[in-house]
């Protein structure tokens, strides 16, 4: 990994969630707990419902939990805070503005001076190969590439946490794997902590540090694996035999779960 | 005959045809009916004569005082309506509880002819424009507040998350992001109100005035006039599409990243 | 659980709404002349509830509502399915329609008692006329927005165009036809409340208009109560209709929610 670590530090800390509905008492993540590393990029692998979309609404302050506690740099998280980013799986741009003014949203409702984001926009949309659609319209772009307008404006104000909720999700398999090279190269350039939810083995082992499994709900983490592919990974990785292995037991895991 | 899905002419070619097909028809009834069925003119004016009103109503000026009365009695009704409802909306949007309590009501109370009020209205503000101007507003004012309700409501929750997560200021996102969201839902009920604004002041006029195209409908009545009420008729449908052609103009305009909307 | 508590609040809202009606008259001297007290305004309502006239009125507006209701309604239904199925009905009829929309429907209430007279059949009239756009055009909507692979599947199957209507086309456009249903309604009410205001001879317009003209507020208050009553009671029946008729809709929310 590269020198300079400025990404923040996650802790998670027997985080417990409990909501109600109308068949009782949920109990959505129980006794949870894991740390992001500064500068790590932990993905957290997990079934359908086994409540990591909570886990993201309580890391970026949106929520907070039964009991237990959330810290980044040792700080408590109370409510949303300026040194998170998220991406989310809808690209969920503003429809009526245009790329450029998108990316520049966290700027303009922190109340920042757009002139002093204009570069780093500019920069960041370089860094997703959008650089020549500024004044585009959502609309006008394809699936893939609001999503990587979505991803520019998770890191405009530069955040020392990113998170995100299985922002591929809603692409095909092959923009997918252009979006994980994309990341992979923002991430190793900034070098910002991610915490990053998905259900695909595959990316899960080819963009992060550390996997947490987490099993179905109640939501608590079964398995921390690390990933000790050297960096920068390419797709014919993906094909290697450290690679397949580490799949495969993945997936004999979640047989377990 | 066909189903109405397959057919290989184009659209213009269509709409061609099918307004030469329809008018067409229609005249040659209306031209069939009065002159060689001499169908009574207190039942359907022969048309030279409803041609004839017009041309006194409009170019001689006999309709114009009237014309004004309504638009603008209707115009500024719109104004204070839709002003009052557009802002309202955005308050009780903004406030959960407030919200989850008004709502069914309103909601519930759309099926009650707010003209009923038309004849209180008269009693409280008099003959004169004011009443008309009160009554459009009643009228307008709902649709539009409900509408706004609604398009608040359905702002996407994640773009609210989004926002939250920046701390944003509730005045910002109601700026910058419910209020765009809403914009469809605001448009197509104003073009409710338009429509329910004409109808609340034409009953104000049919009621009670002195002026107004409605006056004028129901004052000519008297005298069996029928061809000068056709002409305030036509007048009155004139303005009306003429009103919601311009909302959906503005609307495609403001709206211009929609490309849903054809 | 949650709608009695909502209801609740409702009512409750209701009840403070009234509690400062009382309150602005007292504080700013109101004269009854102005502004009817709850008190006078619920005594009115009292005494019509006794009243057999008012059950003749209420009956009056009612029926004119319904007859003119489902004239327009089946007509307009009618109209809708010819002009779906048929091109040239199509090109005939929709245009002519379309602009005859523009007119607001109340305008011609002066044409209809000069061509009707006056009473039942005149409110009728505009009634029936009021409710049918609205119909009309959610049912052409709704009719267009079926299944395409449904209709490719009977027409292989060689049934027959009524066939399509009836059993893809019609159920397709339901949701679209009841929404029309209720616009319906609702312009048909405005509809038969201003005939009777011009055409006065019964009903419950003609008392607005009357008790407004006599400045006897307490009843005009009245009658407008009842008529809302009307309203949402016809509202409502409309609602339990479609919920009866589409009965699959609830089962969706149900299975949703499991």
């Amino acid at each position: 990994m590269q020198n300079i670590t400025i990404g923040a530090e996650l802790d998670i800390d027997k985080v417990n969630v409990t909501y109600k509905s109308r068949r009782g008492d949920v109990n959505a993540l129980s006794d949870l707990s894991f740390r992001v590393r500064r500068g790590e990029f932990v993905s957290v692998l997990g079934p359908s419902g086994c409540g990591k979309s909570t886990l993201l609404r309580l890391a970026s302050g949106l929520m907070q939990p039964t009991s237990g506690e959330l810290r980044l740099n040792g700080d408590a998280i109370m409510s949303p805070r300026p040194d998170v980013g998220i991406v989310f799986q809808k690209p969920t741009l503003l429809p009526w503005k245009s790329v450029l003014s998108n990316v520049l949203v966290p700027i303009r409702a922190l109340k920042r001076s757009d002139r002093d984001y204009m570069q780093t926009a500019m920069d960041l949309l370089r860094l997703v190969g959008l650089q020549d659609f500024p004044n585009h319209f959502p609309n006008e772009l394809s699936g893939g590439m609001q999503q990587r307008v979505a991803i520019a404006r998770g890191f405009i104000h530069d955040p020392n946490l990113l998170l995100m909720d299985e922002p591929f999700a809603a692409l095909d398999a092959m923009t997918r794997e252009s979006m994980m090279l994309e990341l992979q190269k923002i991430w190793m350039s900034k070098q910002k902590s991610v915490l990053f939810i998905t259900h695909s083995i595959p990316e899960a082992v080819f963009l992060s540090d550390r996997i947490i499994v987490m099993s179905n709900r109640p939501g608590r983490v079964m398995h921390e694996i690390d990933v000790n592919i050297p960096r920068p990974r390419n797709i014919e990785d993906m094909g290697s035999s450290a690679f397949t292995e580490l799949a495969g037991k993945l997936r004999r895991l979640f047989i377990g779960l | 005959m066909k189903s109405s899905a397959e057919t290989n002419i184009s659209p213009l070619g269509w709409a061609a045809y099918a307004s030469i097909l329809s008018f067409g028809s229609l005249g040659a009834a209306w031209c069939l009916a009065s002159y060689y069925f001499n169908v009574p003119d207190f039942v359907m004016p022969k048309p030279h004569l409803v041609g004839a009103a017009l041309k006194t109503g409009w170019i001689d000026g006999l309709l114009w005082q009237h014309i004004a009365f309504t638009v603008e009695a209707t115009l500024k009704g719109l104004a204070v309506g839709c002003g009052i409802g557009l802002i309202i909306g955005i308050i009780v949007a903004e406030i959960p509880a407030l919200e989850r309590i008004v709502f069914p009501i309103v909601i519930g109370i759309q099926s009650v002819p707010k003209v009923a009020v038309a004849p209180l209205i008269i009693v409280y503000f008099g003959f004169g424009i004011e009443s008309k101007i009160f009554t459009v507003a009643v009228l307008s004012f709902f649709p539009i507040f409900i509408g706004t309700l609604r398009g608040m409501r359905a702002t996407d929750a994640d773009l609210l998350d989004l926002y939250r997560s920046f701390m944003s200021s509730r005045l910002h996102t109601v700026l910058h992001v419910r209020l765009p969201s809403a914009a469809t839902y605001i448009f197509s009920a104003m073009q409710v109100a338009i429509v329910l604004g004409l109808i609340g002041c034409i009953t104000s006029e049919f009621i009670a005035s002195t002026q107004g195209l409605g006056f004028i409908i129901k004052s000519r009545a008297g005298e069996l006039d029928i061809a000068v009420m056709f002409a305030a008729i036509l007048t009155l449908s004139l303005f009306g599409t003429l009103g919601v052609a311009a909302v959906k103009m503005l609307e495609r305009f403001v709206l211009f990243w929609d490309q849903q909307r054809k | 659980m949650n709608t009695w508590i909502e209801r609740a609040q409702q009512l409750l809202i209701a009840v403070v709404l009234i509690i400062a009606w009382w309150a602005v008259i007292k504080i700013f001297d109101i004269p009854g002349y102005l502004l009817p007290s709850p008190y006078s305004v619920g005594n009115t309502l009292l005494k019509q509830a006794a009243n057999p006239e008012m059950y003749q009125t209420i009956f009056s507006t009612l029926s004119s509502l319904l007859y003119g209701y489902l004239i327009g309604v089946s007509v307009a239904f009618v109209l809708g399915c010819l002009v779906v199925e048929s091109k040239f009905a199509e090109a005939l009829l929709l245009p002519a329609i379309t602009a005859l929309q523009s007119v607001p429907k109340i305008a011609l209430a002066p044409f209809i008692f000069i061509w009707i007279g006056f009473g039942q059949p005149a409110v009728i009239t505009l009634a029936a006329l009021s409710a049918y756009f609205p119909v009309l055009v959610n049912t052409i909507a709704g009719l267009r927005s079926y299944d395409r692979d449904l209709e490719g599947l009977f027409q292989t199957l060689r049934l027959s165009q009524l066939s399509i209507l009836m059993n893809v086309k019609i159920p397709a456009a339901l949701p679209q036809i009841f929404a029309g249903l209720e616009i319906g309604l609702t312009f048909a009410l405005i509809g038969t409340v201003v005939m009777e205001f011009m055409v006065g001879i019964s009903g419950i317009g003609f008392v607005i208009q009357e008790s407004a003209n006599s400045a006897d507020l307490p009843l005009n208050f009245a009658s407008i109560v009842i008529l809302a009553i009307i309203g949402i009671s016809l509202s409502s029946v409309i609602r339990s209709l479609r919920r009866r008729v589409m009965f699959w809709e609830t089962q969706r929310e149900t299975a949703r929610n499991q």
